[in-house]
Protein backbone atom coordinates (compact mmCIF):
# COMPACT_ATOMS: atom_id res chain seq x y z
CA UNK A 1 0.00 0.00 0.00
CA UNK A 2 2.60 2.48 -0.99
CA UNK A 3 -0.07 5.61 -0.83
CA UNK A 4 -2.65 4.48 2.01
CA UNK A 5 -3.53 7.06 4.36
CA UNK A 6 -0.80 5.92 7.22
CA UNK A 7 1.98 6.71 5.24
CA UNK A 8 1.66 10.17 6.16
CA UNK A 9 3.89 11.32 8.96
CA UNK A 10 2.50 12.52 12.07
CA UNK A 11 3.09 15.92 12.08
CA UNK A 12 1.04 16.10 8.28
CA UNK A 13 -1.68 13.72 9.74
CA UNK A 14 -2.18 16.52 12.91
CA UNK A 15 -2.59 18.94 10.47
CA UNK A 16 -5.11 17.50 8.41
CA UNK A 17 -7.14 17.02 11.60
CA UNK A 18 -6.68 20.26 12.56
CA UNK A 19 -8.27 21.59 9.78
CA UNK A 20 -11.26 19.11 10.07
CA UNK A 21 -14.15 20.43 12.46
CA UNK A 22 -13.84 19.01 15.71
CA UNK A 23 -17.67 17.92 14.87
CA UNK A 24 -16.48 15.61 12.11
CA UNK A 25 -13.21 14.30 13.85
CA UNK A 26 -14.67 12.53 16.39
CA UNK A 27 -15.75 9.63 13.43
CA UNK A 28 -12.05 9.51 12.10
CA UNK A 29 -10.82 7.66 15.60
CA UNK A 30 -12.69 4.68 13.92
CA UNK A 31 -10.78 4.68 10.21
CA UNK A 32 -7.59 2.49 11.91
CA UNK A 33 -5.63 2.48 14.81
CA UNK A 34 -2.93 5.22 13.83
CA UNK A 35 -5.63 7.74 13.13
CA UNK A 36 -7.37 7.36 16.47
CA UNK A 37 -4.07 7.55 18.54
CA UNK A 38 -3.01 10.54 16.32
CA UNK A 39 -6.58 11.99 16.80
CA UNK A 40 -6.76 11.66 20.58
CA UNK A 41 -3.14 12.85 21.19
CA UNK A 42 -2.64 15.57 19.25
CA UNK A 43 -5.95 16.60 17.76
CA UNK A 44 -8.14 15.48 20.55
CA UNK A 45 -12.50 16.55 19.43
CA UNK A 46 -14.39 18.86 20.99
CA UNK A 47 -15.49 16.40 24.39
CA UNK A 48 -11.73 15.29 24.73
CA UNK A 49 -10.92 19.32 25.07
CA UNK A 50 -10.47 20.88 28.21
CA UNK A 51 -13.16 23.05 28.92
CA UNK A 52 -12.51 26.68 29.73
CA UNK A 53 -14.45 28.70 32.34
CA UNK A 54 -15.37 32.02 30.36
CA UNK A 55 -16.80 34.74 32.42
CA UNK A 56 -18.97 36.99 30.70
CA UNK A 57 -19.18 40.57 32.07
CA UNK A 58 -22.05 43.15 31.00
CA UNK A 59 -20.78 46.45 30.90
CA UNK A 60 -22.49 49.02 28.97
CA UNK A 61 -21.71 49.61 25.60
CA UNK A 62 -17.97 47.13 26.41
CA UNK A 63 -18.69 43.81 27.49
CA UNK A 64 -15.58 41.89 28.58
CA UNK A 65 -15.07 37.83 27.96
CA UNK A 66 -12.82 36.36 30.62
CA UNK A 67 -11.02 32.88 29.90
CA UNK A 68 -10.25 31.32 32.91
CA UNK A 69 -8.20 27.76 32.47
CA UNK A 70 -10.78 25.06 33.80
CA UNK A 71 -8.11 22.84 34.49
CA UNK A 72 -6.25 22.90 38.32
CA UNK A 73 -4.54 25.53 37.89
CA UNK A 74 -7.68 28.04 37.23
CA UNK A 75 -5.46 30.83 35.95
CA UNK A 76 -6.42 33.72 33.57
CA UNK A 77 -5.80 32.99 29.84
CA UNK A 78 -7.08 36.35 28.10
CA UNK A 79 -9.49 38.50 27.77
CA UNK A 80 -11.38 39.76 24.85
CA UNK A 81 -13.86 43.12 24.45
CA UNK A 82 -16.90 43.15 22.40
CA UNK A 83 -18.02 46.71 21.81
CA UNK A 84 -21.95 47.75 20.35
CA UNK A 85 -21.71 49.13 17.08
CA UNK A 86 -24.05 51.91 18.76
CA UNK A 87 -23.63 54.10 21.54
CA UNK A 88 -26.57 53.18 23.81
CA UNK A 89 -25.81 49.72 22.51
CA UNK A 90 -25.15 46.12 24.54
CA UNK A 91 -23.16 43.17 23.59
CA UNK A 92 -24.66 39.70 25.71
CA UNK A 93 -23.03 36.68 24.80
CA UNK A 94 -25.48 33.86 23.61
CA UNK A 95 -24.10 30.98 24.20
CA UNK A 96 -20.61 29.11 23.36
CA UNK A 97 -21.28 25.84 21.28
CA UNK A 98 -18.66 24.04 20.23
CA UNK A 99 -15.84 26.66 20.15
CA UNK A 100 -18.26 29.27 18.78
CA UNK A 101 -19.79 32.64 20.14
CA UNK A 102 -22.69 33.70 19.34
CA UNK A 103 -23.34 37.25 20.52
CA UNK A 104 -26.29 39.42 20.51
CA UNK A 105 -25.45 43.02 19.92
CA UNK A 106 -28.85 44.94 20.98
CA UNK A 107 -29.80 48.38 20.69
CA UNK A 108 -32.87 50.72 21.73
CA UNK A 109 -33.37 53.64 20.35
CA UNK A 110 -36.55 55.85 20.07
CA UNK A 111 -38.55 53.38 21.82
CA UNK A 112 -37.90 50.84 19.53
CA UNK A 113 -35.05 47.90 19.29
CA UNK A 114 -32.68 46.69 16.88
CA UNK A 115 -30.82 43.62 17.30
CA UNK A 116 -27.60 42.11 15.56
CA UNK A 117 -26.42 38.29 15.84
CA UNK A 118 -22.87 37.22 14.96
CA UNK A 119 -21.67 33.79 15.52
CA UNK A 120 -17.58 33.85 15.49
CA UNK A 121 -14.53 31.91 16.71
CA UNK A 122 -12.19 34.30 18.40
CA UNK A 123 -9.26 31.87 17.80
CA UNK A 124 -9.50 32.78 14.22
CA UNK A 125 -11.79 36.02 13.66
CA UNK A 126 -13.80 33.94 11.53
CA UNK A 127 -17.34 35.61 12.10
CA UNK A 128 -21.02 35.08 10.18
CA UNK A 129 -23.18 37.98 10.52
CA UNK A 130 -26.75 36.76 10.70
CA UNK A 131 -29.50 38.49 8.86
CA UNK A 132 -32.08 39.88 11.01
CA UNK A 133 -35.13 38.02 11.87
CA UNK A 134 -38.16 38.51 9.27
CA UNK A 135 -40.40 41.46 9.41
CA UNK A 136 -43.25 39.39 10.59
CA UNK A 137 -41.40 39.04 13.93
CA UNK A 138 -39.65 42.09 14.22
CA UNK A 139 -42.66 43.84 15.54
CA UNK A 140 -42.13 41.69 18.75
CA UNK A 141 -38.91 43.43 18.50
CA UNK A 142 -39.92 46.47 18.74
CA UNK A 143 -40.93 46.38 22.23
CA UNK A 144 -38.97 47.58 24.87
CA UNK A 145 -37.44 44.03 25.11
CA UNK A 146 -36.88 41.54 22.31
CA UNK A 147 -37.64 37.63 22.29
CA UNK A 148 -34.62 35.42 23.36
CA UNK A 149 -31.93 33.69 21.02
CA UNK A 150 -30.42 30.75 22.00
CA UNK A 151 -27.91 28.59 19.99
CA UNK A 152 -27.15 24.80 20.11
CA UNK A 153 -25.54 21.66 17.85
CA UNK A 154 -27.54 18.41 16.73
CA UNK A 155 -25.01 15.77 16.93
CA UNK A 156 -26.41 13.41 14.85
CA UNK A 157 -27.16 15.74 11.90
CA UNK A 158 -23.89 17.86 12.86
CA UNK A 159 -26.11 21.22 12.35
CA UNK A 160 -25.74 24.58 14.14
CA UNK A 161 -28.86 26.29 14.80
CA UNK A 162 -29.86 29.64 16.27
CA UNK A 163 -33.61 29.89 17.79
CA UNK A 164 -35.03 32.63 18.10
CA UNK A 165 -38.09 32.76 20.41
CA UNK A 166 -40.19 35.89 19.96
CA UNK A 167 -41.89 37.92 23.02
CA UNK A 168 -45.34 36.36 21.63
CA UNK A 169 -48.14 38.04 21.07
CA UNK A 170 -50.44 38.70 24.11
CA UNK A 171 -47.57 36.42 25.68
CA UNK A 172 -49.03 33.12 23.72
CA UNK A 173 -46.43 31.56 20.83
CA UNK A 174 -47.72 30.37 17.97
CA UNK A 175 -43.87 29.88 16.49
CA UNK A 176 -40.20 30.64 16.51
CA UNK A 177 -37.93 31.33 14.14
CA UNK A 178 -34.86 29.02 13.60
CA UNK A 179 -31.54 29.68 11.52
CA UNK A 180 -29.18 26.87 10.53
CA UNK A 181 -25.83 27.73 10.09
CA UNK A 182 -25.16 27.65 6.31
CA UNK A 183 -28.25 28.20 5.39
CA UNK A 184 -29.30 32.11 3.59
CA UNK A 185 -32.68 32.28 5.85
CA UNK A 186 -34.90 31.93 8.82
CA UNK A 187 -37.32 29.49 9.36
CA UNK A 188 -40.34 29.33 10.61
CA UNK A 189 -41.07 26.36 13.08
CA UNK A 190 -44.79 26.37 14.54
CA UNK A 191 -45.18 26.01 18.09
CA UNK A 192 -47.97 23.38 18.85
CA UNK A 193 -48.33 23.48 22.02
CA UNK A 194 -52.16 25.22 22.94
CA UNK A 195 -51.35 27.94 25.62
CA UNK A 196 -47.66 28.07 24.39
CA UNK A 197 -45.74 31.24 25.66
CA UNK A 198 -42.27 32.75 27.21
CA UNK A 199 -41.38 33.62 30.18
CA UNK A 200 -39.38 36.56 29.50
CA UNK A 201 -37.39 36.87 32.84
CA UNK A 202 -35.54 33.43 32.03
CA UNK A 203 -32.90 32.77 29.57
CA UNK A 204 -33.33 30.01 26.96
CA UNK A 205 -31.12 27.00 26.86
CA UNK A 206 -29.89 25.09 24.63
CA UNK A 207 -28.49 21.64 25.43
CA UNK A 208 -27.76 17.78 24.12
CA UNK A 209 -29.06 18.84 20.62
CA UNK A 210 -32.24 20.63 22.35
CA UNK A 211 -33.24 24.29 22.93
CA UNK A 212 -35.05 24.32 26.18
CA UNK A 213 -37.37 27.83 27.20
CA UNK A 214 -39.36 28.14 30.45
CA UNK A 215 -43.39 29.07 29.70
CA UNK A 216 -44.81 31.89 31.54
CA UNK A 217 -47.81 32.41 33.38
CA UNK A 218 -49.21 28.70 34.53
CA UNK A 219 -47.74 26.38 36.78
CA UNK A 220 -44.74 25.70 35.42
CA UNK A 221 -44.57 24.01 32.19
CA UNK A 222 -40.93 23.98 30.12
CA UNK A 223 -40.69 23.60 26.29
CA UNK A 224 -38.66 21.97 24.26
CA UNK A 225 -37.35 22.27 20.66
CA UNK A 226 -35.92 19.34 19.16
CA UNK A 227 -32.74 20.69 17.17
CA UNK A 228 -32.54 17.41 14.86
CA UNK A 229 -34.37 17.30 11.90
CA UNK A 230 -37.86 16.76 12.68
CA UNK A 231 -37.68 20.28 15.06
CA UNK A 232 -40.79 19.46 17.08
CA UNK A 233 -41.65 21.49 19.82
CA UNK A 234 -42.68 19.57 23.30
CA UNK A 235 -43.80 20.79 27.15
CA UNK A 236 -43.62 19.01 30.10
CA UNK A 237 -43.93 19.75 33.43
CA UNK A 238 -40.99 21.89 35.46
CA UNK A 239 -39.54 20.19 38.34
CA UNK A 240 -42.13 20.75 41.19
CA UNK A 241 -40.09 22.96 43.47
CA UNK A 242 -41.05 25.39 40.75
CA UNK A 243 -44.67 26.09 41.91
CA UNK A 244 -45.04 29.43 41.41
CA UNK A 245 -46.27 32.10 43.85
CA UNK A 246 -48.02 35.56 42.99
CA UNK A 247 -45.24 37.11 44.73
CA UNK A 248 -42.63 35.58 42.73
CA UNK A 249 -44.23 37.05 39.46
CA UNK A 250 -43.64 40.49 40.62
CA UNK A 251 -39.95 40.38 41.23
CA UNK A 252 -38.13 41.71 38.73
CA UNK A 253 -35.37 39.10 39.96
CA UNK A 254 -36.42 35.75 38.53
CA UNK A 255 -36.75 32.88 41.23
CA UNK A 256 -35.74 30.69 38.35
CA UNK A 257 -33.20 29.80 35.61
CA UNK A 258 -32.23 27.62 33.34
CA UNK A 259 -29.01 26.27 33.01
CA UNK A 260 -26.10 23.45 32.00
CA UNK A 261 -25.29 20.94 34.53
CA UNK A 262 -22.81 19.48 32.41
CA UNK A 263 -24.24 18.53 29.78
CA UNK A 264 -27.72 18.18 30.93
CA UNK A 265 -30.38 20.46 31.50
CA UNK A 266 -31.04 21.86 34.86
CA UNK A 267 -33.21 24.48 36.46
CA UNK A 268 -31.98 26.51 39.52
CA UNK A 269 -35.04 27.54 41.93
CA UNK A 270 -34.69 30.60 44.63
CA UNK A 271 -36.49 30.60 47.30
CA UNK A 272 -36.01 33.37 49.86
CA UNK A 273 -36.05 32.50 53.55
CA UNK A 274 -37.19 34.66 56.56
CA UNK A 275 -34.15 34.75 57.62
CA UNK A 276 -32.48 38.03 56.25
CA UNK A 277 -30.47 37.82 53.18
CA UNK A 278 -30.96 34.69 52.63
CA UNK A 279 -32.11 32.48 50.31
CA UNK A 280 -32.26 28.75 49.77
CA UNK A 281 -30.97 27.59 46.15
CA UNK A 282 -32.13 24.71 44.58
CA UNK A 283 -30.68 22.72 41.70
CA UNK A 284 -32.78 20.29 39.53
CA UNK A 285 -31.39 18.23 37.12
CA UNK A 286 -32.89 16.62 33.89
CA UNK A 287 -33.28 13.22 32.83
CA UNK A 288 -34.48 11.63 30.01
CA UNK A 289 -35.66 7.89 30.83
CA UNK A 290 -36.96 5.83 27.45
CA UNK A 291 -39.91 4.36 27.99
CA UNK A 292 -41.99 1.08 27.34
CA UNK A 293 -42.99 2.53 23.83
CA UNK A 294 -39.61 3.96 22.83
CA UNK A 295 -40.74 7.39 24.01
CA UNK A 296 -38.95 9.87 26.38
CA UNK A 297 -40.07 10.31 29.82
CA UNK A 298 -38.85 13.43 31.23
CA UNK A 299 -37.68 12.81 35.36
CA UNK A 300 -36.25 15.43 37.51
CA UNK A 301 -33.63 15.03 40.36
CA UNK A 302 -32.92 17.28 42.97
CA UNK A 303 -29.05 17.48 42.67
CA UNK A 304 -28.01 20.70 44.72
CA UNK A 305 -29.63 22.76 47.72
CA UNK A 306 -27.55 25.21 48.87
CA UNK A 307 -27.68 29.02 50.75
CA UNK A 308 -26.86 32.16 49.26
CA UNK A 309 -26.63 35.09 51.06
CA UNK A 310 -26.99 39.01 49.99
CA UNK A 311 -22.78 38.95 49.73
CA UNK A 312 -22.18 35.71 48.13
CA UNK A 313 -24.34 34.26 45.30
CA UNK A 314 -23.26 31.22 42.84
CA UNK A 315 -23.29 32.16 39.11
CA UNK A 316 -25.29 29.96 38.08
CA UNK A 317 -26.26 30.88 34.85
CA UNK A 318 -26.01 29.73 31.83
CA UNK A 319 -23.45 27.07 32.60
CA UNK A 320 -23.38 25.89 36.17
CA UNK A 321 -20.54 23.37 36.41
CA UNK A 322 -16.98 23.74 34.95
CA UNK A 323 -15.88 20.42 35.14
CA UNK A 324 -15.25 19.84 38.68
CA UNK A 325 -16.08 23.03 39.55
CA UNK A 326 -18.86 25.58 40.33
CA UNK A 327 -18.25 29.69 40.29
CA UNK A 328 -19.33 31.91 43.01
CA UNK A 329 -19.40 36.13 43.30
CA UNK A 330 -18.71 37.57 46.84
CA UNK A 331 -19.20 41.37 47.32
CA UNK A 332 -16.94 42.46 50.10
CA UNK A 333 -17.72 42.09 53.69
CA UNK A 334 -17.19 45.67 54.74
CA UNK A 335 -19.72 48.75 53.49
CA UNK A 336 -17.12 50.62 51.71
CA UNK A 337 -16.83 47.10 49.05
CA UNK A 338 -20.73 47.06 48.92
CA UNK A 339 -21.34 50.55 48.35
CA UNK A 340 -18.77 50.48 45.39
CA UNK A 341 -20.26 46.75 43.97
CA UNK A 342 -16.77 44.99 44.10
CA UNK A 343 -16.86 41.29 44.05
CA UNK A 344 -14.30 38.73 43.50
CA UNK A 345 -15.13 35.66 41.62
CA UNK A 346 -14.06 32.44 43.46
CA UNK A 347 -14.08 28.49 41.91
CA UNK A 348 -15.12 25.84 44.29
CA UNK A 349 -15.16 22.06 44.11
CA UNK A 350 -18.33 21.08 43.22
CA UNK A 351 -18.67 18.48 45.48
CA UNK A 352 -18.78 20.95 48.28
CA UNK A 353 -22.17 21.69 46.84
CA UNK A 354 -23.42 18.91 48.69
CA UNK A 355 -27.52 18.01 49.43
CA UNK A 356 -27.98 19.85 52.15
CA UNK A 357 -31.69 18.33 52.63
CA UNK A 358 -34.47 20.62 53.26
CA UNK A 359 -32.36 23.28 55.73
CA UNK A 360 -30.06 23.61 52.98
CA UNK A 361 -29.68 27.44 53.04
CA UNK A 362 -27.47 26.81 56.51
CA UNK A 363 -25.12 25.27 54.16
CA UNK A 364 -23.30 27.89 53.11
CA UNK A 365 -19.49 27.98 51.70
CA UNK A 366 -17.20 30.40 53.03
CA UNK A 367 -16.08 32.35 50.33
CA UNK A 368 -12.01 31.58 51.09
CA UNK A 369 -12.49 27.83 50.49
CA UNK A 370 -12.72 28.77 47.17
CA UNK A 371 -9.44 29.37 45.09
CA UNK A 372 -9.68 33.27 43.80
CA UNK A 373 -10.21 34.00 39.70
CA UNK A 374 -8.31 36.51 39.25
CA UNK A 375 -10.40 39.92 38.23
CA UNK A 376 -9.76 43.28 38.65
CA UNK A 377 -12.57 44.88 40.33
CA UNK A 378 -13.08 47.42 37.15
CA UNK A 379 -13.84 44.23 35.56
CA UNK A 380 -16.42 43.18 37.51
CA UNK A 381 -19.09 45.90 38.17
CA UNK A 382 -21.88 44.70 35.59
CA UNK A 383 -24.05 41.59 34.75
CA UNK A 384 -22.02 38.12 35.14
CA UNK A 385 -22.82 35.11 33.26
CA UNK A 386 -20.51 31.89 33.22
CA UNK A 387 -20.24 29.77 29.87
CA UNK A 388 -17.68 26.71 29.24
CA UNK A 389 -16.08 26.81 26.34
CA UNK A 390 -13.53 24.78 24.62
CA UNK A 391 -11.08 26.38 22.36
CA UNK A 392 -11.17 25.43 18.79
CA UNK A 393 -10.18 26.03 15.12
CA UNK A 394 -13.51 25.30 13.75
CA UNK A 395 -14.66 27.25 11.29
CA UNK A 396 -18.06 28.99 11.21
CA UNK A 397 -20.29 26.59 9.28
CA UNK A 398 -21.43 28.35 5.94
CA UNK A 399 -22.81 27.55 2.39
CA UNK A 400 -20.09 26.72 -0.04
CA UNK B 1 8.06 50.03 -6.22
CA UNK B 2 10.00 52.20 -8.66
CA UNK B 3 12.26 53.26 -5.82
CA UNK B 4 16.18 53.35 -5.84
CA UNK B 5 15.28 49.67 -3.85
CA UNK B 6 14.20 47.75 -7.42
CA UNK B 7 18.03 47.39 -8.62
CA UNK B 8 19.39 45.65 -5.97
CA UNK B 9 15.71 43.35 -5.99
CA UNK B 10 16.74 42.89 -10.03
CA UNK B 11 19.89 41.70 -8.70
CA UNK B 12 18.51 39.43 -5.95
CA UNK B 13 15.87 37.65 -8.85
CA UNK B 14 18.41 36.81 -10.92
CA UNK B 15 20.22 35.24 -8.79
CA UNK B 16 19.69 31.42 -9.94
CA UNK B 17 19.34 27.89 -7.61
CA UNK B 18 19.57 24.60 -9.14
CA UNK B 19 17.12 22.00 -7.51
CA UNK B 20 18.63 18.22 -8.63
CA UNK B 21 15.61 15.82 -8.14
CA UNK B 22 15.96 12.32 -6.31
CA UNK B 23 15.81 10.68 -10.43
CA UNK B 24 18.84 13.53 -11.72
CA UNK B 25 16.78 15.99 -13.26
CA UNK B 26 17.80 19.81 -12.84
CA UNK B 27 15.39 22.42 -12.39
CA UNK B 28 17.04 25.98 -12.59
CA UNK B 29 14.53 28.31 -10.65
CA UNK B 30 14.95 32.11 -8.96
CA UNK B 31 15.92 32.43 -5.44
CA UNK B 32 12.45 34.41 -4.81
CA UNK B 33 10.45 31.48 -6.17
CA UNK B 34 13.14 28.89 -4.35
CA UNK B 35 12.96 30.51 -0.92
CA UNK B 36 9.09 29.75 -0.72
CA UNK B 37 10.56 26.61 0.91
CA UNK B 38 11.89 27.25 4.32
CA UNK B 39 14.26 24.22 3.59
CA UNK B 40 15.96 26.04 0.81
CA UNK B 41 16.14 28.96 2.56
CA UNK B 42 17.90 28.08 5.16
CA UNK B 43 20.37 26.23 2.90
CA UNK B 44 20.89 29.66 1.17
CA UNK B 45 20.99 31.60 4.27
CA UNK B 46 24.32 29.07 5.32
CA UNK B 47 25.64 29.13 1.63
CA UNK B 48 25.40 25.62 0.63
CA UNK B 49 23.64 25.77 -2.46
CA UNK B 50 26.60 25.85 -4.95
CA UNK B 51 26.39 23.37 -7.60
CA UNK B 52 23.14 22.67 -7.22
CA UNK B 53 20.39 21.29 -4.14
CA UNK B 54 19.96 17.66 -4.26
CA UNK B 55 16.54 17.05 -3.27
CA UNK B 56 16.78 12.97 -2.74
CA UNK B 57 12.95 12.86 -1.48
CA UNK B 58 11.34 14.63 -4.37
CA UNK B 59 10.86 13.23 -8.01
CA UNK B 60 10.88 15.04 -11.18
CA UNK B 61 7.51 14.87 -11.82
CA UNK B 62 5.95 16.17 -8.56
CA UNK B 63 9.17 18.67 -8.19
CA UNK B 64 7.88 20.43 -11.34
CA UNK B 65 4.55 20.64 -10.16
CA UNK B 66 5.88 22.26 -6.64
CA UNK B 67 8.03 24.66 -8.74
CA UNK B 68 4.60 25.64 -10.82
CA UNK B 69 3.25 26.19 -7.41
CA UNK B 70 6.02 28.20 -6.14
CA UNK B 71 6.61 29.90 -9.16
CA UNK B 72 2.85 31.39 -8.99
CA UNK B 73 2.86 32.10 -5.36
CA UNK B 74 6.46 33.92 -5.55
CA UNK B 75 4.77 36.47 -8.51
CA UNK B 76 2.05 36.64 -5.46
CA UNK B 77 4.36 37.65 -2.53
CA UNK B 78 6.32 40.40 -4.70
CA UNK B 79 2.99 41.53 -6.08
CA UNK B 80 1.76 42.09 -2.54
CA UNK B 81 4.80 44.03 -1.86
CA UNK B 82 4.56 45.90 -4.92
CA UNK B 83 0.62 47.30 -3.91
CA UNK B 84 1.08 48.45 -0.69
CA UNK B 85 3.02 51.63 -1.83
CA UNK B 86 -0.08 52.54 -4.07
CA UNK B 87 -2.52 51.33 -1.22
CA UNK B 88 -4.74 54.03 -1.57
CA UNK B 89 -5.07 53.57 -5.56
CA UNK B 90 -8.44 52.46 -6.17
CA UNK B 91 -6.94 51.48 -9.67
CA UNK B 92 -4.35 48.99 -8.25
CA UNK B 93 -6.83 47.61 -5.05
CA UNK B 94 -9.17 46.28 -8.31
CA UNK B 95 -5.99 45.03 -10.19
CA UNK B 96 -5.37 43.14 -6.69
CA UNK B 97 -8.63 41.72 -6.62
CA UNK B 98 -8.57 40.20 -10.22
CA UNK B 99 -4.94 38.09 -9.16
CA UNK B 100 -5.91 37.00 -5.60
CA UNK B 101 -8.98 35.34 -7.43
CA UNK B 102 -6.87 34.14 -10.53
CA UNK B 103 -4.70 32.33 -7.27
CA UNK B 104 -7.69 30.80 -5.99
CA UNK B 105 -8.14 29.54 -9.79
CA UNK B 106 -4.67 28.78 -9.63
CA UNK B 107 -4.74 26.51 -6.86
CA UNK B 108 -7.80 24.96 -7.27
CA UNK B 109 -7.09 23.79 -10.91
CA UNK B 110 -3.47 23.03 -9.02
CA UNK B 111 -5.36 20.37 -6.40
CA UNK B 112 -7.32 18.44 -9.51
CA UNK B 113 -4.63 15.73 -9.11
CA UNK B 114 -4.84 12.25 -8.29
CA UNK B 115 -4.81 10.63 -4.62
CA UNK B 116 -1.30 9.82 -4.93
CA UNK B 117 0.32 12.79 -6.46
CA UNK B 118 -1.57 14.91 -3.83
CA UNK B 119 -0.19 12.84 -1.35
CA UNK B 120 3.42 13.20 -2.72
CA UNK B 121 2.66 16.62 -2.80
CA UNK B 122 2.01 16.92 0.67
CA UNK B 123 4.98 14.47 1.26
CA UNK B 124 7.39 17.42 -0.55
CA UNK B 125 5.44 20.03 0.80
CA UNK B 126 6.29 19.07 3.99
CA UNK B 127 9.76 17.93 3.42
CA UNK B 128 10.57 21.26 1.93
CA UNK B 129 8.63 23.11 4.39
CA UNK B 130 6.44 25.43 2.05
CA UNK B 131 3.72 26.43 4.36
CA UNK B 132 0.98 27.35 1.81
CA UNK B 133 1.61 24.40 -0.22
CA UNK B 134 1.39 21.65 2.85
CA UNK B 135 -2.00 23.86 3.66
CA UNK B 136 -3.67 24.16 0.49
CA UNK B 137 -2.95 19.80 -0.07
CA UNK B 138 -4.19 19.30 3.54
CA UNK B 139 -7.39 21.22 3.23
CA UNK B 140 -7.96 19.39 -0.08
CA UNK B 141 -7.79 15.97 2.10
CA UNK B 142 -9.43 17.63 5.14
CA UNK B 143 -12.32 18.37 3.08
CA UNK B 144 -12.12 15.01 1.26
CA UNK B 145 -12.99 13.02 4.85
CA UNK B 146 -15.26 15.79 6.31
CA UNK B 147 -18.35 14.15 6.59
CA UNK B 148 -17.86 10.14 5.62
CA UNK B 149 -18.18 7.55 6.99
CA UNK B 150 -15.01 5.62 8.18
CA UNK B 151 -15.57 2.90 5.61
CA UNK B 152 -15.85 5.17 2.78
CA UNK B 153 -12.33 6.75 4.42
CA UNK B 154 -10.72 3.48 4.02
CA UNK B 155 -11.90 2.85 0.83
CA UNK B 156 -10.78 6.37 -0.50
CA UNK B 157 -7.29 6.36 0.69
CA UNK B 158 -6.51 2.40 0.52
CA UNK B 159 -6.64 2.30 4.78
CA UNK B 160 -6.71 -0.94 6.23
CA UNK B 161 -8.68 -1.74 9.22
CA UNK B 162 -7.20 -2.82 11.98
CA UNK B 163 -9.03 -2.22 14.58
CA UNK B 164 -10.59 -5.21 16.78
CA UNK B 165 -13.86 -5.46 16.63
CA UNK B 166 -13.83 -5.03 20.96
CA UNK B 167 -12.15 -1.59 19.92
CA UNK B 168 -14.68 -0.54 17.66
CA UNK B 169 -17.62 -1.07 19.94
CA UNK B 170 -15.61 0.41 22.27
CA UNK B 171 -15.00 3.80 20.35
CA UNK B 172 -18.47 4.06 19.14
CA UNK B 173 -19.92 3.87 22.54
CA UNK B 174 -17.34 6.82 23.41
CA UNK B 175 -18.94 8.47 20.01
CA UNK B 176 -22.57 8.41 22.10
CA UNK B 177 -21.33 10.53 24.94
CA UNK B 178 -23.06 14.40 24.59
CA UNK B 179 -20.84 16.78 24.39
CA UNK B 180 -21.10 20.93 24.35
Amino acid sequence: MPDSGSCLPDDVLVQIFLLVPTWFRRPLRLVCKGWRTVIDERAPPEDNLPAKILVFINQGRTSRALVFNGGSSGHRERTRTYTSSSDGGRVHMVVTCNGLLCLHDHTTYGGLSFSAVTVTNPVTGDTAALPPVPTRWSWGQFAKAPGHYSFGFHRETKLHKVVYIPRGHRRSLDALQVFTLGDKAWREVPVPVPGACHDLHCEPVSVAGATYWLAAGAAGRVMALDLGEGERVTSFDAPPAMAPTPARSASRDTPWRLTKVGASLGVVVSSPRPSMYRTRVEVWVLDMDVGGGGERLPRWSRRYCVGETAVSSWVMAPQLTHGDYVVSAEHGWDYESWRRRERTLHRHEAGELVDGGDDGWQLQLPPEKGAQLIVSSEELKGKVTTFAYVETRNPVPRNK
Amino acid sequence: MASAGSGDEKAAAAAMITLISSDNEKFEVTEATATLSQTIRHMIEDGCTDGGVPLPNVTSKILARVIEYCKKHATAAAGEEGSSSSFSDAAFLEVDRAFLEELEEFDDAFLEVDRATLFDLILAANYLDIKGLLNLTCQKVADSVKGKTPEQIREMYNIVNDLTPEEEAEIRRETQWAFE
